[in-house]
């Protein structure tokens, strides 16, 4: 494996092969559903779609096909990237294994802002729930940092601020699910608290998808800084990086791309956390290297785990935080115990 | 998608030589059972284009009015269900395919190519839920909200408090409406009038004076109460009961064991539900828990045994809440406070 | 390219870490920081190395002002190793000393045919092209710093400053570590700022020694003329003796019962 790091020729392939396995994925998540429409369908409804003939397909079968599976799966495409690139540049920003994409309390200040909306009726009907949830978001990350620059803003203290803020946030959410939700409303916050990537609309969809594609472009860009950041703050400072910045800029797109995730798909966690370490395992840590990579296994993992929240209690549908930990907890120990053996 | 439908549901009714339906027209307008008919309903307006065949109901509530309005042979999924079934629609509940019994995802609905979607709770038909109004219409299929969960409650997607109690018009204006959309307008009238006159003939048999009640749903630990003005209220108002908790509008606050010990009520209407998510879910753990637990044990109620019990769908604003009275009012009679 | 320091004071609060150093570093020398823990020699080196703004005074590279410099114009000449740096990334060895080249590097291009030729010559210097795939995390202490000067001579610096750089090392990697400097700094040439805890090292490899006390510089020049019997009681606190054979060395007297007398 340590190979692949040098040569540019494999890491090529490698690239092209994860963007041939996320076409042949959603392809694949066309023709798995509860309402038994296969891969015969798929494709008699795509050359139809093509040629501009009949599929003989209903028009709620078509759109079952076309405006529900497929949202669906580039949505988890969209959303797995997103996160596992956060996750990656969070864990080098911050020199934290376990850092996450919600470490900054972004998640917990877009479920309290979205169950204010939902609960409260904060915003009296003018923002939706995503925007409640976006709003949340951006002002728990502005506190956290507010909170971290008090502390001396070193990073440990960032990582700290964050932990202070996801659990102040959590605990206001409860508080308002608990006192203000009632039986069928808690149950629907809380199927979006867990993370569902269920029934988008377009606009969702390419939202995450245009602000995930910018924000890993920012990303890649810094990517010589991120490299920068391995011995620490100082280092980076002594090889050229504006430390300052870099860490504002970074800290801030990283939480522009989750909040919107987060608005659109609630709390999806494991993503951040474990993939960021299978791709280091796999191409190293050279950021240049190593994010592209992760945001290919982030949007081919998180396809096929919607597959799974979809099929598993079918006709029901899971919330696919819930399967993302149920697999993500043995894909961590795996990383885990191949590392150690090195 | 509805708008092409409609217009071409208007020139068949052209070239059928009737007179052009405006989609203006004002609610009621096709009470005698032609279509396309369209109502306003939790500030949308539904339209439908002809007689669904092919009818999805996502709650029991709406379930069971779909059913008691002999609507079965054109029902393709039920969903949601909280309790058993009204043992006199149960025959009728065999011939319907349950897709799940809590919620269904979309694609699921989907699957069985609906043309009417109903629904008790707007957060079934919210985002978290099986999907929204508008992802629906966008499929081409109307959907119908229960009044009963978006009157009288705080406009924006409610709060689980009420500003005005719920009463039995919601669900007959649920009924009516829902016999409209579905072609059936005088079987919903039928319906309408044999409820009230149940709920008569319940509040007729029994003369209370100063019975006081509490409405125990579920859960031992911090139990679910009835507030003042959710469909328990119906039962109070209807039989002349004061709900000890009729201070607060929350319609199931979580009330503490002691003040519930302290208000002391009379009577004590519990829920007997057969779901198994909470604690103290069926009648039996209830009884069990208020007889040892120590500060309810002291309570008049409980020591003299007196105790309703009703089924957890009588407590949601259905027409299960009619069947409720009855049962409220039996259980007086029964324990000889209905004089 | 010269490194000159007029007068440069740090402060913590209301404490003054550093106060009134003077230091003019040319190239091809190399000069030696001594003085006890908490003399200010760290912070002094960040000073130098443009890693904190100065409080007081001036750092001059070349006759500009560090701090008019843009980082990388600053980091493309001045390179920083420290004591002993710590990562929870698993680098490999090749990925540590190509970091050297950041400054030389714009955001998200790769290697360069420069940066290639730059990197080979670096790890001929410091024969570290056999260990190349290796991960930085399992080697020794001493091959751990090896890197990280290889990685400072990827920057192709004119100055370097070094913290300390050969603390808990064998002796062997001791002085395979300063040989590698010094030879640096005779062949770019370069010049170099070292702290130093070793009064033996120091007088070895150094041109000139600056003694820092409490933050001020206590005395200045070559070592026979700096580290002094006298110099090394009044700063270090100890006794000792110095002789000059074939090179300075310093002999530490133990406090009772020396079998030498005295």
């Amino acid at each position: 494996m340590i190979g692949l790091e040098r040569s540019p020729a494999r890491i090529a392939l490698l690239w092209l092969a994860g963007l041939a396995l996320i076409v042949v994925s959603i392809a694949g998540a066309l023709t798995i559903g509860p309402s038994g429409l296969g891969l015969s369908d798929v494709w008699a409804s795509f050359q139809a779609k093509i040629t501009g003939g009949d599929s003989g397909l209903s028009s709620i079968r078509e759109g079952i096909i076309w405006n529900l599976r497929l949202p669906q799966s580039l949505l988890a495409a969209a959303c797995g990237a997103g996160l596992a690139v956060c996750g990656a540049v969070l864990q080098s920003l911050l020199r934290n294994p376990l850092a996450d994409p919600f470490v900054l309390g972004v998640s917990s200040g877009a479920s309290l802002g979205a169950v204010s909306v939902v609960l409260l009726g904060v915003g009296a009907g003018v923002i939706g729930m995503a925007g409640g949830a976006f709003l949340g978001a951006v002002v728990a990350f502005a506190l956290v940092l507010l909170l971290a620059a008090l502390a001396g803003g070193t990073t440990d203290r960032v990582v700290l601020a964050g932990i202070a803020g996801t659990q102040l946030f959590s605990a206001l959410t409860s508080f308002v699910v608990y006192t203000a939700a009632d039986a069928e409303q808690t149950r629907g916050v809380l199927f979006w608290l867990l993370g569902s990537l269920a029934n988008p609309t377009w606009t969702e969809v390419s939202t995450c998808a245009a602000v995930t594609a910018a924000g890993l472009i920012v990303c890649l860009l810094c990517a010589s800084a991120l490299d920068a950041f391995t011995f620490g703050n100082d280092a980076a400072a002594s090889l050229g990086i504006h430390v300052g910045r870099t860490r504002i800029l970074l800290l801030g797109v990283t939480a522009l791309i989750t909040a919107v995730i987060v608005s659109v798909a609630g709390a999806i966690g494991f993503v951040g956390l474990v993939l960021p370490h299978a791709a280091r395992a796999l191409v190293g840590m050279r950021h240049r290297i190593m994010m592209p990579t992760v945001a290919l296994i982030g949007a081919l993992f998180l396809i096929w785990v919607d597959v799974l929240a979809r099929t598993v209690i079918a006709p029901e549908e899971l919330p696919v935080g819930v399967v993302t930990a149920i697999v993500g907890v043995p894909a961590f120990i795996a990383v885990l115990i191949r590392q150690g053996r090195r | 998608m509805i708008r092409r439908l409609a217009l071409a549901g208007c020139a068949a009714l052209l070239l059928a030589g009737c007179s052009a339906t405006d989609d203006d027209t004002p609610v009621g307008a096709s009470a005698d059972g032609s279509f396309p008919t369209s109502v306003e309903n939790c500030g949308e307006k539904v339209i439908v284009d002809a007689a669904p065949q092919r009818i999805v109901s996502l709650n029991q509530g709406t379930t069971e009015v779909l059913l008691s309005l002999g609507l079965a042979d054109r029902m393709v999924g039920t969903a949601t269900w909280t309790d058993p079934v009204l043992d006199s629609l149960a025959a009728d509940n065999e011939k319907v395919k349950r897709l799940a019994d809590n919620a269904p995802s979309f694609e699921a609905v989907l699957a069985e190519e609906p043309d009417f979607v109903t629904a008790s709770f707007s957060s079934t038909l919210g985002k978290g839920g099986v999907a929204t109004r508008k992802q629906f219409a966008d499929f081409g299929v109307p959907t119908y909200l229960a009044p009963s969960d978006c009157e009288g409650k705080v406009a924006n997607g409610g709060d689980g408090a009420r500003d005005q109690p719920v009463t039995l018009d919601a669900v007959y204006k649920e009924i009516d409406q829902i016999a409209q959309l579905t072609g059936v307008p005088d079987k919903g009238t039928a319906l309408v009038d044999d409820l009230k006159a149940k709920v008569t003939a319940a509040r007729d048999s029994v003369h209370v004076k100063d019975v006081s009640v509490l409405y125990w749903f579920a859960n031992s630990e911090s139990p679910y109460m009835a507030g003042c003005c959710g469909a328990p209220g119906i039962i109070d108002r209807e039989l002349g009961l004061h709900n000890v908790f009729d201070d607060t509008t929350d319609e199931w606050p979580q009330i503490n064991w002691e003040v519930v010990a302290d208000r002391n009520p009379d009577v004590l209407v519990i829920g007997d539900l057969t779901r198994k998510s909470q604690t103290a879910e069926t009648a039996e753990a209830k009884i069990a828990f208020l007889e040892s637990n120590p500060v309810t044990r002291e309570m008049d109620a409980v020591k003299n045994k007196r105790y309703i019990e009703v089924t957890g769908a009588e407590m949601n604003p259905s027409l299960r809440t009619v069947y409720g009275i009855q049962t409220v009012a039996d259980g007086l009679k029964k324990l000889g406070l209905a004089d | 390219m010269s490194l000159h320091a007029n007068g440069v004071g740090w402060d913590v609060g209301r404490r003054r870490i550093v106060d009134e150093v003077s230091l003019r570093a040319e190239p091809g020398t190399i000069i030696g920081l001594l003085g006890p823990n908490g003399s200010g020699k760290s912070s002094l080196l960040r000073v130098l190395a443009g890693l904190r703004p100065p409080a007081r005074g001036t750092v001059l590279l070349d006759g500009t002002p560090l701090h008019t410099m843009s980082r990388r114009a600053v980091a493309r000449r001045v390179a920083f190793v420290e004591q002993a740096v710590v990562t929870d990334q698993d680098p490999t060895v090749a990925d540590v000393i190509d970091l050297g080249r950041t400054p030389h590097r714009r955001g998200w291009s790769g290697a360069s045919a420069q940066d290639r030729r730059v990197l080979e010559r670096v790890c001929e210097q410091t024969d570290l092209t056999g260990l190349l795939t290796e991960r930085y995390r399992t080697l020794s202490g001493g091959e751990r710093q090896r890197v990280q000067i290889a990685r400072a001579f990827a920057q192709e610096p004119a100055v370097m400053i070094l913290d300390e750089p050969t603390n808990h090392l064998d002796i062997k990697y001791q002085l395979s570590l300063l040989e590698l400097v010094t030879d640096h700094v005779r062949r770019a040439p370069a010049a170099a700022v070292i702290a130093l805890h070793d009064l033996n090292l120091a007088a070895m490899f150094c041109d000139e020694v600056l003694v820092l006390e409490g933050g001020r510089v206590v005395a200045a020049g070559t070592p026979p003329a700096t580290i002094t019997a006298e110099a090394i009681d009044g700063v270090f606190g100890v006794h000792a003796t110095v002789a000059e054979d074939d090179g300075l060395y310093v002999r530490l007297r133990r406090a009772l019962g020396d079998p030498d007398g005295t």
